[in-house]
């Protein structure tokens, strides 16, 4: 009786087989293969993925692979090393975009005019439901909103994953270190946009938290 | 022992007491011992199996509990203890809670008759072989109970293959075992140890070798051929893979261990590795020569004028068969490692098919050595008494040497002959053109 299977697909790989020279020559293969495995993992680790024998893994919390720039986790709000300004304008584009909704701002007025200013009082991301989905990073034409690559999150304390602005502000110096060469691309535009913004700001509206104090205002317009 | 705990009791402290009392305190000391050992080897076992295997696989293992993860088995134990123990509602549960002492219980006797170094057995008797062997099969009996009161189907199917098994592969290893008792002429565990003293040829076969403690009787046809049978069936008794049939995860869950949780599935474990250990010491043993190894023979020589080289030997004589205790576990780790389970014929097929006959053969050598190397004009072979002792011992390696290859042959070309007669796939299939890298 024989058995003829057809393959239509390419896809099988024709194994020769050799007659074994004696009794268990494959059995002992095996085992020389395995015995190998077992001296070359007290061996370096790997370095690529072109070598098979050996330890590859990355123990975490000691050492950790490096990230792609592109790597995106949650979201984080930039402002300026020098200035202190924020980069967000509360234009309200990425609480529109975000899909589970989780971005709740609240603009600025200015105080003595009650006008509207281009800058953020409140900006509040919910990390816990945020889906990482980077969507606002994407829809910011102001080059405020970017996606962090820090992802040790877990905590015991739901409510801590309530992002205010203060959480959420970082040095645009810090993006830079994750994505130099993203950041690079998009400088000149977010700077330039930046200045238009600061010019229609007044006095504290719009420096970061953590920054004022450490920053000069920028110099009140005149009254118009 | 004894020595030593009449002069604490009776000379030291004057206290009189008879004879009945000092062995009575010497067998629960080392019954302690015993006991403190077991588990502690069980815990090592675990964590040198796993960080074993995990290299074998490219991987790390366990290596975050204590320095590289040596308190790994520790917190398994504490995690072991604190599980729920959940009995199913449909269970015998007296049955249920027996089979675990009924399994575990029989696997700390086996080692009560080792020797563990020179004068070093814990009970000593003529017919220990037998015993250690005898005691290894009542664990059945535990697996059944298991596997029956779980009323789990699973459970009794894993039963089922355990004894299957046990009872298929218990036969060719006291088969081989049994060539060693014809070539050592004792059943006694120790004197079959000391009976491997010697360089190649042991010292009771040839008195004039020098003794290295290497005469171990792997060396000769019969011993070897015996000791690969019985490392075989021994590999099938503790269920270890290839022949982890009645506990295969991926076919029937767990086998006979099923239905149990917590510190009672931890027993059925602990029952498994202390088999396992013991089934490497008896390799060691019987075929490495137990405690014998250089050095060992000479320090005790020594011992008699002075007792501090006596302790020195019985320390010596314990690492080595630690040592190659050890390197049987990592062998039984090793195959793990290298090979799939087989299917139930297989085993079947391997066990009564094979090594069965072999074993078989295997005697008759054995018959044949122990005649050349120890029969005379009394039994009728007055010829062999005109050759020397290193004739008589060529004579015997020659010829076991000859029958056991010529059956081992035969026996694998009838085996492979009927294997290919079995329908196969035809070689005309239509392959596609690949290219690999």
């Amino acid at each position: 009786m024989t058995v003829k299977i057809e393959i239509q697909r390419g896809s099988a790989v024709p194994l020769s087989r050799r007659h074994p020279k004696f009794l268990g020559q494959g059995m002992l293969k095996g085992m020389e293969v395995v015995l190998d495995h077992w001296f070359k993992s007290f061996g370096p680790k790997l370095e690529n993925f072109s070598q098979t024998a050996g330890i590859f893994t990355t123990e975490y919390p000691e050492e950790r692979l490096k990230l792609a720039e592109a790597y995106r986790n949650l979201p984080i709000l930039l402002y300026d090393d020098e200035t202190g300004q924020e980069l967000c304008t509360s234009c309200l584009q990425c609480e529109k975009i975000c899909p589970p909704q989780v971005i709740h701002i609240t603009q600025t007025k200015d105080p003595s005019t009650g006008k509207l200013v281009l800058a953020a009082a409140e900006f509040i991301i919910e990390y816990d439901a945020c889906m990482g989905c980077g969507l606002c990073a994407e829809v910011c034409p102001f080059d405020s909103i970017k996606m962090d690559h820090h992802y040790e999150l877990s905590t015991a304390d739901h409510a801590s994953l309530t992002m205010h602005k203060a959480d959420l502000l970082r040095p645009v110096s810090y993006y830079q270190s994750l994505a130099p060469t993203f950041w690079e691309q998009t400088k000149e535009n977010a700077y330039k946009k930046l200045q238009n913004t600061v010019k229609r700001r007044s006095g504290l509206l719009g420096i970061a938290p953590s920054m004022v104090g450490k920053v000069q205002p920028p110099e009140t317009k005149p009254a118009e | 022992m004894e020595a030593l705990i009449n002069y604490l009791l009776n000379t030291a402290l004057n206290l009189h007491a008879p004879e009945w009392v000092i062995l009575l305190i010497r067998h629960l000391l080392v019954a302690t011992i015993l006991f403190l050992v077991v588990p502690f080897q069980m815990l090592l076992l675990t964590y040198f199996e796993r960080r074993v295997i995990a290299r074998m696989q490219d991987r790390v293992g366990p290596n975050r509990v204590g320095w590289e993860g040596v308190l790994q088995p520790i917190a398994d134990a504490v995690k072991m203890f604190t599980k729920e123990d959940i009995v199913p509602a449909a269970a015998d549960k007296g049955v249920h809670l027996l089979a675990t002492g009924v399994v575990v219980v029989p696997t700390m006797f086996m080692l009560s008759v080792l020797p563990w170094g020179p004068g070093m057995t814990p009970v000593d008797f003529e017919t220990s072989l037998l015993f250690f062997f005898a005691i290894s099969s009542v664990s059945a009996i535990g697996l059944v109970m298991g596997g029956w009161s779980g009323n789990n189907k699973f459970s009794l199917l894993g039963a089922m293959r355990a004894v299957a098994q046990m009872i298929s592969y218990e036969m060719p290893a006291i088969l081989s075992i049994l060539a060693l008792v014809l070539m050592t002429g004792s059943m006694s565990i120790s004197k079959i140890v000391e009976a491997q003293g010697g360089l190649i040829a042991n010292l009771t076969d040839l008195p004039k070798v020098p003794d290295l403690g290497l005469g171990w009787l792997l060396f000769t046809p019969v011993g070897f051929l015996a000791f690969v049978c019985f490392f075989i069936s021994a590999l099938a008794e503790g269920e270890r893979t290839p022949f982890d049939i009645p506990e295969a995860d991926s076919e029937i869950v767990a086998g006979y261990m099923t239905e149990y949780s917590g510190m009672k599935f931890g027993m059925f474990y602990l029952a498994q590795y202390v088999l396992n250990f013991a089934l490497c010491a008896i390799t060691a043993t019987l075929f490495f020569g137990g405690w014998q190894g250089p050095g060992v023979s000479q320090l005790s020589a020594m011992g008699a004028n002075n007792q501090l080289f006596s302790i020195l030997a019985g320390a010596l004589g314990v690492v080595y068969l630690l040592l190659k205790t050890y390197f049987f576990f990592f062998t039984m780790v090793w195959i793990r490692g290298a090979f799939p389970r087989l299917r139930i014929d297989q085993l079947m097929g391997l066990g009564w098919k094979f090594l069965l006959p072999l074993t078989l053969v295997n005697i008759f050598s054995a018959a044949i050595w122990a005649a050349c190397i120890h029969w005379g004009p009394e039994q009728g072979l007055a010829f062999l008494s005109a050759f020397g002792p290193w004739k008589r011992w060529a004579i015997a390696f020659l010829s076991t040497l000859v029958i056991n290859l010529l059956a081992a042959t035969l026996l694998v070309r009838i085996n492979s002959s009927a294997e290919s007669s079995m329908p196969k796939l035809v070689e005309d299939q239509k392959f596609g053109a690949v290219t690999l890298p």
